[in-house]
């Protein structure tokens, strides 16, 4: 009896088990309860089944919804519904995961380990588009492509500039799909790659080129496996955000019948939730099985620490004349495809009638007019001067920032905690917990607090669940870039001060946060980032005290006034790159640094 | 590895036991409450609603004795009460703020309002209810019938409320429930090739029109779907045939897998539809686009200023109207929660909304607010635009008691096999 007792005193004694133990059972509460709901909700009937499932009456136990989603021939039910959509599904999610990491990866390793010019460039502009919500890049290649060949037949930049017809296939269907999904999500494979290639230790390389090693055989053999953890958990996180993305297969895919699990999901949503809900799980599945093949490759065994307290010299490729070139394809690249859409927004801001771009058509009443200067189907004011923007824009900040500070902060603590407790169970079990909130999509997400906020009245409608639902969702994402903040910290250097006697409080405050501060705060950015453009996960838990800038840009973009929704997106990214500039210069943490720090 | 799986396993079962359980015990509850209309199929409820209307609308009778003062009174002590909770109304349309905001000028009462255009709006009023959460929707203003009908009155969740001081100017067909008002979707076609429209609604499904005909994507507006789960009722059958024959010569042949002249028609336009992303962004591209394309949007968009409308034309203005029909519409059912703890409040919110001066502070503001016709028949249309006896004559419109069963016997399923 003693001896389990002195066990349990001598496991209670470390702060990093005390840390997994909490955390394991608030991330159960908050993530495998909310997975739970969703697996119930697959078997209840819901007023919307009660019709469509005839003999059933609402809140009775059933499978119907399995047989009839999965196991419907009549009409290939089944077909059109579920398999279809779920081969496009992963297989756009494939793709456009493999095309970000293709892109943000050579982008990465470009900026880190050669002697590429315009570096700041490159590296400030890359994260732009996943600032940008992403529906708005679809739009962006809409207006850029379009042409009399395809859809209405309305002419689009491009068009008009050269007379270049495009195909429909490269307007509409899964190539444009892949490329937008992927160009958003591309910052993530920058972000991790480049994190660990910027700290890489660079004594491998070194000892190999003394060997005299080729090139290309460093690069297989030791820089390759040391990032395919990163390589991994970026497919992961790009893999998991397309499966869930529902707004550039609107506006890409269905004009050519082109259907996704999302797209099937709000279908129906309004006439056979449950069925809506089995889509939802299926999606969580299809994350989970990337998850388990991800632990699965990445082993347990592999740390690489960087910050050691040794010095290195990262030895720069020199890209010889190709550098050049390189350089100015790739900023043109980014250019086109993350400063320009912000010039489009200004643009398609100011201008009254789409498409004529002369200045008698140009007006800034949308932004500045007062009341009755225009005419829309939603407002007539300008957005400057309507009060419900201007609190729309400080709850949009007040909840990133929240969000930010929570998600970050447990993030920290838990990446400090596994990492200290790396390879026991426990920790493998948060580790992987932190993960989960991701792979459940927004819309399911959104719902399932929904109803759980409506059973607790200090949280239906408030401001605090918007907090709570935001600070698990990303969750992830702080957790990853603590854990990663973490692992390059070699050990010793705490267990230096613990011999001392030092009290992990002030190990935490004056050892491990200062040095990795850059890191840390980075880490921040990302969930704050997020969260600013965040749409489907709060739209049903917001009351007309807390609408977001986003819940204001889905009501302006619903009833077309697009001068309107222009307007609110180009705020929303100079919001975001104002503050990301700020933290920067105050700490010298950014968004690209969010996994590497240096 | 594996005994953490284990570990897992037992927790997820726990956790399954105890959601399930939780769950059971709200059933109960709610069976007890609810327990005459589980008893019934949902399509005799249906019927039965719409039969019982008019017992509910003697509790408004009751009120009757009531002057609109002394309404306007209570609704002022509600508000003045201690402990009052907020008053809210959930709407699928931002405008809704506008009616607050005068609203709270007439009469000095604050409110708040939730808008959300889809589903969404339903799931969070049907959760919030279900869960009796204090501050939800005292009143509601919806749209799509058929939500409206199967997730709302089925489960008396609302309940009817007409003005008894504006009874006898409120059309009597939309009094119960009441509809505070109807949007319309007009086939409206790009004329700059001197294109004059069609003369006949089947024409729309020839080959001429393969990948000219635009409307919004079907998952993203469920009154789309409506739309076309309509066209399969009896009526609307019949009227497809004779239209058919009007323009063939010829009585109709069906398809096979086609009931009707509805179906064979859903599945010959739907081949030709092309699906968009929204109203607002198909009225631009049409006037923007090729001449000859026909495009199937909210009549309001017409008026925006980022449409060019002289390149624009309505069919249903065309000499003679198509045969058939122009386009549809859809009525925005206004009610009041039933579990309302503001009952005076929401009467009179009613009521104003119901007035020419509620009406017009919010979804009449300026001369382009075309395409929203109020019940209230003393409102006159906007100048341009015609009167709803007009539009009730050549357009589509939802019945609350077909859908329910258009939906029940899988229309839905044939409309998204025709969309491949």
């Amino acid at each position: 009896m003693n001896k389990t007792k002195n066990k349990v005193r001598a496991f209670f004694s470390k702060p990093a088990n005390v840390i997994l133990v909490c955390f394991a059972v608030l991330l159960v509460l908050l993530t495998l309860y909310p997975l739970c709901e969703l697996v119930h909700h697959t078997f209840v009937v819901h007023a919307t089944d009660a019709t469509v499932l005839p003999g059933l009456k609402k809140g009775e136990l059933t499978a119907a919804s399995w047989k009839k989603l999965l196991l419907t021939e009549s009409h290939k039910y089944s077909l059109i519904n579920f398999y279809r959509p779920m081969f496009n599904s992963v297989l756009l999610a494939t793709l456009s995961a493999l095309f970000a990491l293709v892109f943000g990866g050579t982008v990465a390793w470009l900026v880190t380990r050669s002697n590429l010019k315009a570096k700041k460039f490159i590296s400030t502009v890359f994260i732009f588009p996943y600032i940008m919500p992403s529906w708005t890049l679809a739009l962006f290649w809409l207006n850029m492509f379009k042409n009399p060949g395809v859809g209405t037949g309305s002419p689009g930049f491009v068009y008009s500039l050269t007379g270049f017809m495009a195909p429909e296939w490269f307007v509409y269907g899964l190539l444009p799909m892949v490329i937008v999904s992927g160009l958003h999500y591309a910052p993530f494979a920058y972000i991790f790659i480049g994190g660990i290639l910027r700290n890489m230790d660079a004594n491998l390389e070194e000892a190999a080129t003394i060997l005299k090693t080729k090139r290309t055989r460093i690069l297989l053999k030791i820089t390759l496996p040391i990032v395919k953890p990163a390589i991994l958990s970026t497919f992961l996180l790009a893999f998991a955000s397309v499966m869930g993305s529902y707004a550039v297969p609107i506006y890409l895919g269905s004009p050519v019948n082109f259907y996704v699990l999302t797209t099937k999901m709000k279908t129906l949503q309004t006439t056979a939730i449950g069925q809506a809900y089995i889509i939802a799980l299926v999606m969580v599945i299809a994350g989970a099985l990337i998850m388990m093949a991800n632990s699965l490759l990445t082993g347990t065994r592999k740390s690489y620490t960087t910050v050691t307290g040794k010095s290195s010299q990262i030895s720069l490729v020199d890209l010889k004349r190709g550098n050049l070139v390189i350089t100015g394809v790739l900023c043109l690249l980014l250019f086109f495809v993350c400063i320009m859409p912000l010039f489009s927004f200004a643009l398609e801001s100011i201008i009254i009638k789409a498409g004529d771009y002369s200045l008698s058509n140009m007006t800034f009443n949308y932004w500045l007019g007062a009341s009755g200067s225009v005419s829309t189907t939603v407002g007539d004011t300008g957005i400057l001067r309507d009060p419900a923007i201007w609190s729309a824009i400080q709850t949009s900040l007040k909840l990133s920032v929240c969000c930010a500070l929570i998600a970050g902060s447990c993030g920290v603590i838990i990446g400090y905690a596994v990492v200290r407790r790396r390879g026991t169970k426990l920790s493998q079990w948060v580790s992987g917990l932190s993960f989960f909130p991701y792979l459940i999509p927004a819309m399911a997400f959104g719902a399932i607090y929904l109803a759980i906020a409506s059973s607790f009245s200090f949280l239906a409608n408030s401001f605090l669940v918007l907090v709570l639902v935001g600070s698990v969702k990303y969750l992830p994402f702080a957790t990853k870039s603590g854990t990663n903040a973490m692992l390059q910290l070699s050990a010793e250097i705490e267990e230096a001060a613990t011999i001392f006697g030092i009290s992990w409080w002030k190990r935490m405050t004056k050892i491990i946060i200062p040095i990795q501060k850059a890191s840390i705060i980075s880490g921040f950015l990302l969930p704050f980032t997020s969260c600013m453009r965040e749409l489907s996960l709060f739209v049903m838990l917001v009351s007309s005290k807390t609408q977001t800038l986003t819940t204001m840009l889905m009501t302006y973009n619903e009833k077309g006034a697009s001068q309107y929704g222009n307007a609110i997106n180009l705020l929303i990214i100079v919001l975001v790159l104002a503050i990301n500039f700020a933290v920067n210069k105050l700490t010298g943490a950014s968004i690209d640094k969010g996994v590497g720090g240096n | 590895m594996r005994k953490t799986k284990r570990a897992l396993a037992c927790m997820l079962a726990a956790a399954v036991l105890a959601s399930m359980t939780a769950c059971g015990s709200k059933e109960a509850s709610n069976d007890t409450t609810a327990a005459a209309p589980a008893e019934t199929t949902v399509a005799k409820e249906a019927k039965e609603e719409t039969t019982e209307a008019p017992a509910e609308t003697t509790e408004a009778a009751s009120d009757d004795e009531m002057t609109l003062e002394e309404l306007i009174k209570a609704a002022q002590d509600e508000a003045s009460a201690p402990g009052a909770g907020s008053f809210v109304v959930y709407a699928p349309t931002s405008r809704i703020s506008k009616a607050l905001d005068a609203f709270k000028e007439t009469y000095g009462i604050e409110s708040e309002y939730y808008n959300e255009s889809g589903q969404d709006l339903y799931t969070k009023l049907t959760t919030e209810l279900e869960a009796k959460t204090k501050d939800t929707a005292d009143v509601v203003l919806m749209q799509d019938s058929y939500l409206f009908q199967t997730q709302l009155v089925n489960y008396d969740y609302v309940t009817n409320y007409v003005p008894p001081y504006l009874a006898d100017v409120i059309i009597e067909e939309d009094q119960a429930p009441l509809v505070c008002y109807y949007y319309n979707k007009l086939f409206i076609y790009n004329n700059t090739d001197g294109s004059e429209g069609i003369t006949n609604i089947w024409q729309l499904t020839e080959e001429a029109f393969k990948g000219k005909l635009f409307m919004k994507d079907i998952s993203k507006e469920s009154v789309n779907k409506n739309f076309l789960a309509m066209l399969t009722s009896d009526a609307w059958a019949g009227k497809l045939a004779d239209a058919y024959k009007e323009q063939y010569g010829a009585d109709i042949t069906l398809d096979e897998d086609c009931e009707n002249a509805g179906y064979q028609f859903i599945k010959k336009l739907l081949a030709n539809v092309t699906f968009g992303s929204g109203d607002g962004d198909i009225a631009t591209e049409l006037s923007n686009g090729l001449g000859g394309n026909m495009g199937l949007f909210v009549y309001s968009k017409l008026r925006d200023d980022s449409v060019d409308q002289n390149k624009l034309s309505v069919a249903a203005y065309n000499e003679p109207q198509p045969a058939g029909f122009s386009g549809f519409m859809y009525p925005m059912y206004l009610q009041m929660v039933t579990s309302t703890d503001r009952p005076y409040t929401s009467k009179l919110f009613i009521y104003f909304l119901m007035t020419e001066d509620g009406f017009k502070s919010a979804f009449q503001t300026k001369a382009a607010d075309i395409g929203t016709y109020s019940t209230n028949t003393m409102i006159a249309p906007l100048e341009g635009d015609k009167d709803l006896a007009f539009w009730k004559e050549c357009l589509v419109s939802e019945d609350p008691v077909y859908l329910p069963e258009a939906y029940a016997g899988g229309v839905l399923d044939f409309i998204t096999y025709c969309t491949q």
